[in-house]
């Protein structure tokens, strides 16, 4: 059975007041969709930028 | 203030400081009656510091007298964001959590600005945490718009821009991680500079977002932005972002001109991606008709769709405002506002997998701007697509948010908002001006011209003046 998001939230330890659960609710929606902007195919090696490196001191 | 004093410059003032024309203490008390007589109706300062202000400002006087002159700032009172911290001063957010937080030491910048003489008049209002909104469920109330106190400042960094606009101080701090300098200097008609990431410590700013943070500037005229910066910009060691590009000569650009300059315009941005106001496009066109005729040459650039740069920033930002906030946020949630809560707790809910591909592309979007800086010197658009909205409703809430400024967060790069015209109804309409990495001084001397050929800094809000008429 799938939480509803007010369990959601609880499950994080996070509570609202139940009057401000709809617009959060629509705000995360809206970051779900700035999420699938960025959930694009990338070669293993296009970013070197996000690698982890360690250079000799 | 006396002899219109609150119609000038930093750079005027200095000029009349450095000559001994203008005393330090005769200008720090007609801004503190200035904010007395006005502030009521525009809530930009939460705390004025008379007393320390005027101890400053003697001590300024002081060493001038004795030949010690340190430079533009030195007797010029500033106003801080209250996310800056400041010794033994309360440092808010504007948040009731921190309502008794009394920070130990200044920030690295406060302390900057004070080894550059600046008196520090107060801290000013902001949205909580510097994302919350103009809220009215705060210990405080939010800044008004002094073009118009019905309207919205936007923010954060709302009571600078109040101030700076209203006349109240000449030069303010803000803080930028989504527009937060850049949205409230457009809609409030002044200058704010959100300079290149890490040129200007964090170190002692409230955090938001680790990695989109920055410190800047903001006052009426792009010259005292760039006299800001000369103290403001310095490696700090103890800041892990901080950078060491060596010397910019941020003023050294000022009155030069934009002739020879090559502006690229993201047109897509303001009028596909998300259109703008007629009104604000055509304050545009004049404007580029204006460089040009100064001798600038222009083209169209293409960059990814504003929306992407929205979304890389939206996913960033929120994920590390709650990795910020989290442990309060469990704790004790009613002690924010109902929009810091809601815009930090959105945040719990980005999956770690949307926040390393959001960084991932933000690298591609740090390329495509600067492959596409090579072929023009700053990338230009309108700060906001709208004039200032109504006090008390969300501004940032919906798709069609009302800036552009967040490409510039994304990437890093300087810039710079400027007022380059009006509106019929007497409201501010703002110019953004984006840069290369550690060009800031070509991005503040674009954003000087723009105000010279414009001409669009003789004009200060009326009903700033209107309140200073009853009050006198």
């Amino acid at each position: 059975m799938s939480m509803s998001f007010e369990e959601k939230l609880a499950a994080m330890g996070l509570k609202v007041p139940p009057a401000e659960l709809p617009k959060l609710e629509a705000l995360v929606a809206e970051l779900a969709q700035a999420a699938e902007v960025v959930r694009i195919a990338r070669p293993y090696l296009e970013e070197p930028q996000s690698a982890f490196r360690l250079q000799r001191a | 203030m006396n002899d219109d004093l609150h119609a000038l410059t930093i750079a005027e003032l200095s000029r009349r400081i450095r000559v001994r024309d203008l005393s330090p203490v005769e200008l720090t008390q007609a801004c503190i009656a200035r904010v007395k007589a006005l502030d009521g109706q525009l809530n930009s300062f939460i705390l004025l510091l008379e007393e320390q202000a005027l101890a400053e400002a003697r001590k300024a006087e002081a060493e001038i007298a004795a030949g010690d002159w340190k430079g533009p700032l030195h007797g010029i009172p500033i106003g801080l964001k209250d996310i800056y911290n400041t010794a033994g001063v309360a440092t808010t957010g504007h948040s009731g959590l921190f309502r008794d937080h009394v920070p130990a030491e200044d920030a690295t910048t406060v302390r900057l600005l004070r080894e550059a003489g600046a008196v520090i008049l107060g801290k000013t209002a902001t949205w909580e945490f510097a994302i919350g909104g103009s809220s009215f469920d705060l210990p405080w109330p939010p800044a008004r718009n002094p073009w118009n106190t019905a309207l919205d400042t936007s923010g954060s960094s709302s009571g600078s821009a109040a101030a700076v606009a209203a006349g109240l101080v000449p030069g303010s701090t803000g803080s930028d991680t989504g527009g937060s300098i850049r949205g409230p200097a457009a809609w409030c008609g002044i200058a704010g500079h959100k300079p290149t990431y890490g040129l200007v410590s964090r170190r002692g700013i409230l955090p938001l977002s680790f990695s989109l943070d920055h410190g800047g500037p903001m006052c009426w005229t792009a010259e005292d932005c760039a006299l800001m910066m000369q103290a403001l910009a310095a490696h700090d060691p103890l800041d892990a972002a901080s950078a060491d590009p060596g010397p910019i000569d941020f003023a050294g650009g000022i009155g030069q001109g934009i002739a020879g300059l090559r502006i690229g315009v993201v047109r897509h941005f303001f009028e596909t991606d998300v259109p703008c106001e007629p009104e604000v496009l055509a304050t545009f066109e004049a404007t580029l008709r204006a460089l040009q005729a100064e001798g600038a040459t222009v083209r169209d650039v293409i960059l990814s769709p504003f929306g992407v740069y929205g979304a890389v920033g939206s996913l960033i930002s929120r994920s590390e405002a709650f990795a910020i906030h989290e442990p309060h946020l469990r704790a004790t949630p009613e002690l924010y506002g109902e929009y810091g809560r809601r815009r930090l707790m959105a945040g719990a809910f980005v999956r770690a997998g949307d926040y390393v591909n959001a960084m991932r592309h933000r690298s591609r979007l740090v390329a495509e701007v600067a492959e596409a800086m090579k072929a023009v010197d700053v990338l230009v658009f309108p700060t906001s697509r709208q004039t200032a909205g109504p006090l008390g409703e969300d501004s940032m809430s919906g798709r069609l948010q009302p800036f552009f400024n967040r490409a510039f967060n994304v990437t890093g790069g300087p810039a710079l908002s400027v007022c380059n015209g009006f509106s019929a109804a007497g409201l501010p309409i703002a110019l953004h001006v984006g840069g290369r990495p550690f060009e800031d001084d070509l991005v503040l001397r674009v954003g000087d011209a723009v105000e010279r050929i414009m001409g669009t800094r003789t004009r200060r809000p009326a009903l700033a003046e209107s309140l200073q008429a009853a009050a006198e």
